[in-house]
């Protein structure tokens, strides 16, 4: 994030905070549906749904942050579909609210440690936005990483 | 003209041209006498240059002439094209690829071949005698023949050049031979008498005897498409001294590039090539990838649609129904087969760029490789075929960068000079197996353990420990490139790990074994087609499963038999046959819901030869299904092999029979050995 450039964020809900994940990374946003479950090594992954006959994994974005608590009520919620690399995946969240575009002097490296999720924190007004690293979320290396620590 | 409806079937086909122009190029540079092939890149060649100038591609279709004009050396010479040419027609080829991939993003041709075509100019510069003579249609008389034949008369030259729209010129020159015939006496003409029906040339010659010049000249000049006319005694003891470059004929012979779309020589080719390539054509029609796709679709709709149809029908009760139900069902299930069929491709559609790929490899490389290709015509799904290309061009550049020897390397070894790269592909039981073997340096543990160690992929202590099957898995870990430099020829950050999961995601496998020294094999294993599977849907803690049909022996009911507890796990006792009892619910999704008996069991045979019982809920009914694979990252512990789509749109997971019973092994195994140590207390237990 050396350079000056603006960058084009979806911005959504989750619990009482704010997520983004970069425009040129989110495919469509759909309305809840319940996944299928399928066993899986990850506990935010919660099953895999039918997008025009393609299978993809849904996951579950407040497990995964470590939100604990997070209930959204039944049927409510929507699912954003992430391209990362050549995949698809679908991640979970409370509500989308806008698109916004964040000049990177409005976006301040993440504090505290995380693993890869989190690429900075965006300050727009009062409000601050976590930006979130497409790669890093659900890529496999990052689930190597963990599967391997735990 | 508007074209633009046609660019999607120019852009495939001349794809596929290019495609064979390089096979058959690097075939010619094997084996220049092979008549065939060279036939073949007339008729591929000159079918690309009519197609590119229809599509107003100019420049294309002058560079394919050009290149033309070098294979055209080809048929006059013998011992083929100079490895220069060769070059030289490579990289046409490569122009032409890139102009097409050009085509394909901007709608336009953006290609300057200016140089290469002074490059393919002074290739065909120097034409011999004999290439003058085929032009003509005919070999150019021995003048000692003449001068024999001619036994001391004056030997009149007639030379006719037809209209360049000619539209039979085999008509025509039989009407100027016929005419010289009639005044004289014609000793020998060209196109000979043998190669009249077959002319496509532009001059007619004659060598007439017993014939006055001035007749000769206003016959011949009666005949109709004739634009101009030559004659002249033929100073034949000239002719004894300059026997080769006095045959010339005094018209002047030009090919221009305007007449692109018929060079008389290509079509010549093409004719000579008719019979096998006309009736081909007629046979065989083009279709569009995606609407192949479409019907596939579509054709899976039918089946679902027909399976509940037939739920439905079998309530009813109208006369006939029954009858016609059936003989619906039997015309869908031909068509399902047709369908099947119809997307079967040879492996040969990716196997075709291997050679031209090696030899660039090798020879960038420094190396000497012989390519072997085997079972080319092996048939496979489309979708299957398109996505092998990768993997194996992956595989194939890794065996020539990293597994084989430098010629001399490999003569220190005593192995035989040039490696041998053989890619195989054969038909198994419900799947293919595609080899790739070469016979090179294989996989150095130690070499591999340095780069694992150097990428964090183990610890240096683990690094002594590093033996040839470990050595194998690390390749495959994600992060693995044993790239020491960064060629363009490997290590494009994509590892055999990525060839594993393309594999993968098409349902088959990879395996890899190597001998140090030796060489290295990879198979990849896949299925037929990513087809429909006839599968019984079944209920399974609230869950829908498939079971495919063919892997069930029959289903029953729980209650009409025994269960019995051995070693704390339930077996199915059925008079003589005992089988054990798995709870589809815990054992597929990998929770614990065990603690509902379920009332019915499906009994699945597994390839270990072995049956095993799923408990389940409900039994759902037969239902045809089009099966997806999982993404990656689910379903990797428990055994389901892939996912598929039902009509109320609700997705069924389907059942890895031999994943089940892998597991239910596995964990027996795993309770037997502490079992044992306790044999005594257990046994005072049951007392």
């Amino acid at each position: 994030m050396s350079d000056s450039e603006s960058r084009q964020l979806v911005v959504f809900a989750l619990g009482r905070e704010e997520y983004a994940l970069p425009i040129s990374h989110v495919h469509e946003i759909i309305r809840y549906t319940e996944p299928r479950f399928v066993a899986s090594r990850e506990e935010w992954t919660r099953g895999v749904i039918s997008l025009r006959g393609k299978i993809i994994p849904v996951h579950d974005l407040a497990v995964r942050l470590g939100l604990e608590g997070n209930e959204r009520e039944e049927g409510a919620g929507k699912i954003v579909i992430v391209e990362s690399g050549a995949e698809m995946v679908g991640v979970i969240v409370d509500e989308v609210e806008e698109v916004i575009v964040l000049e990177s002097e409005q976006i301040e490296p993440a504090p505290g440690s995380n693993d890869g999720a989190v690429m900075g924190v965006g300050k727009v007004d009062d409000r601050l936005i976590v930006l979130l690293e497409p790669s890093g979320l659900f890529g496999s290396e990052s689930a190597v990483e963990l599967t391997e620590a735990a | 003209m508007d074209t633009s409806e046609y660019l999607p079937m120019f852009l495939a086909e001349s794809r596929e041209h290019l495609q064979e122009l390089n096979l058959a190029v690097l075939k010619i540079e094997e084996n220049p006498e092979d008549k065939e092939k060279i036939d073949e890149i007339f008729r591929v060649a000159h079918s690309m240059k009519g197609m590119s100038a229809t599509m107003g591609f100019a420049k294309m279709a002058e560079l394919t002439h050009k290149m033309e004009d070098v294979f055209e050396l080809l048929r006059q010479r013998r011992g083929g094209l100079s490895r220069e040419a060769i070059d030289a027609v490579l990289a046409c080829l490569d122009m032409l690829e890139g102009a097409v991939a050009e085509i394909d993003e901007h709608g336009e041709e953006r290609l300057d071949p200016t140089d290469l075509i002074a490059r393919l100019d002074a290739l065909v510069h120097e034409r011999t005698p004999e290439q003058k003579a085929v032009k003509l249609g005919g070999v150019a008389p021995d003048p000692a023949e003449l001068v024999r034949l001619a036994a001391g008369r004056p030997v009149f030259h007639v030379a006719a050049r037809l209209n360049e729209d000619v539209s039979m010129p085999s008509v025509r020159a039989f009407m100027v031979i016929g005419a010289c015939t009639n005044l004289g006496d014609v000793l020998v003409s060209l196109p000979g008498e043998d190669l009249l029906e077959q002319f496509q040339g532009d001059i007619v010659e004659a060598w007439v005897v017993d014939a006055d010049m001035d007749a000769l000249r206003n016959a011949v000049t009666e005949v109709e498409e004739i634009s101009a006319v030559e004659v002249s005694e033929v100073d034949v003891e000239q002719l004894m001294i300059e026997p080769s470059e006095d045959e010339e004929p005094h018209v002047e012979h030009e090919e221009p590039v305007a007449e692109a779309t018929d060079a008389p020589v290509a079509q010549a080719a093409a004719a000579e090539s008719k019979p096998k390539s006309g009736s081909a054509a007629a046979k065989t029609v083009r279709v569009d990838a995606e609407r192949l796709d479409q019907l596939m679709h579509y054709m899976a709709e039918v089946v679902v649609h027909r399976t509940q149809l037939e739920a439905l029908v079998a309530d009813a009760d109208h006369p006939g129904l029954a009858t016609a139900m059936q003989e619906l069902t039997r015309s869908s299930q031909s068509l399902q087969t047709m369908v099947m069929q119809v997307r079967m491709i040879p492996v040969e559609a990716v196997f075709l760029r291997f050679p031209r790929l090696v030899r660039d490899l090798s020879s960038k490389l420094g190396k000497d490789v012989t390519l072997v290709l085997e079972g080319q015509e092996t048939e496979l799904d489309r979708t299957v075929v398109d996505a092998l290309g990768d993997p194996l061009v992956h595989l194939i550049r890794n065996s020539v960068d990293h597994g084989f020897e430098s010629p001399e390397e490999r003569l220190r070894l005593g192995k035989p000079e040039n490696g041998t790269l053989q890619v195989a592909a054969r038909p198994t039981g419900g799947g293919i197996v595609i080899v790739v073997k070469d016979d090179g340096r294989g996989v150095d543990p130690k070499r591999v353990a340095a780069v694992a160690v150097k990428r964090g992929l183990i610890s240096a202590e683990e690094a002594d420990q590093v033996d040839v099957p470990r050595a194998i898995e690390l390749l495959f870990s994600a992060g693995f490139s044993t790239a020491e430099k960064a060629t363009d020829v490997s290590g494009r950050g994509v590892g055999m790990d990525a060839v594993r999961n393309r594999i993968r995601e098409l349902g088959g496998d990879v395996i890899m074994d190597s001998v140090p020294g030796q060489g290295t094999t990879t198979e990849i294993r896949l299925p037929l087609s990513l087809a429909i599977t006839s599968a019984l849907l079944v209920e399974a803690g609230d869950s829908t499963y498939a079971v495919a049909i063919d892997r069930i022996e029959r289903t029953v009911r729980v209650e009409d038999w025994t269960v019995r507890g051995v070693a704390g796990r339930p077996m199915l006792v059925m008079g003589e046959e005992v089988s054990p009892l798995i709870d589809a619910g815990s054992a597929l999704a990998g929770r614990d819901d065990a603690a509902a008996e379920k009332p019915y069991a499906v009994l699945v045979s597994s390839q270990q030869g072995r049956t095993i019982a799923l408990a389940v809920d409900g039994l759902l009914g037969q239902r045809e299904l089009v099966c997806r694979s999982l993404p990656p990252e689910v379903g990797e512990d428990v055994p389901v092999a892939a996912a598929a789509v039902l009509s109320s749109g609700e997705i069924a997971l389907v059942v890895d029979v031999d994943g089940l019973t892998r597991e239910h092994d596995r964990a027996a195994r795993d309770e037997m050995a502490p079992s044992e140590e306790n044999d005594g207390e257990l046994h005072r237990t049951a007392a």
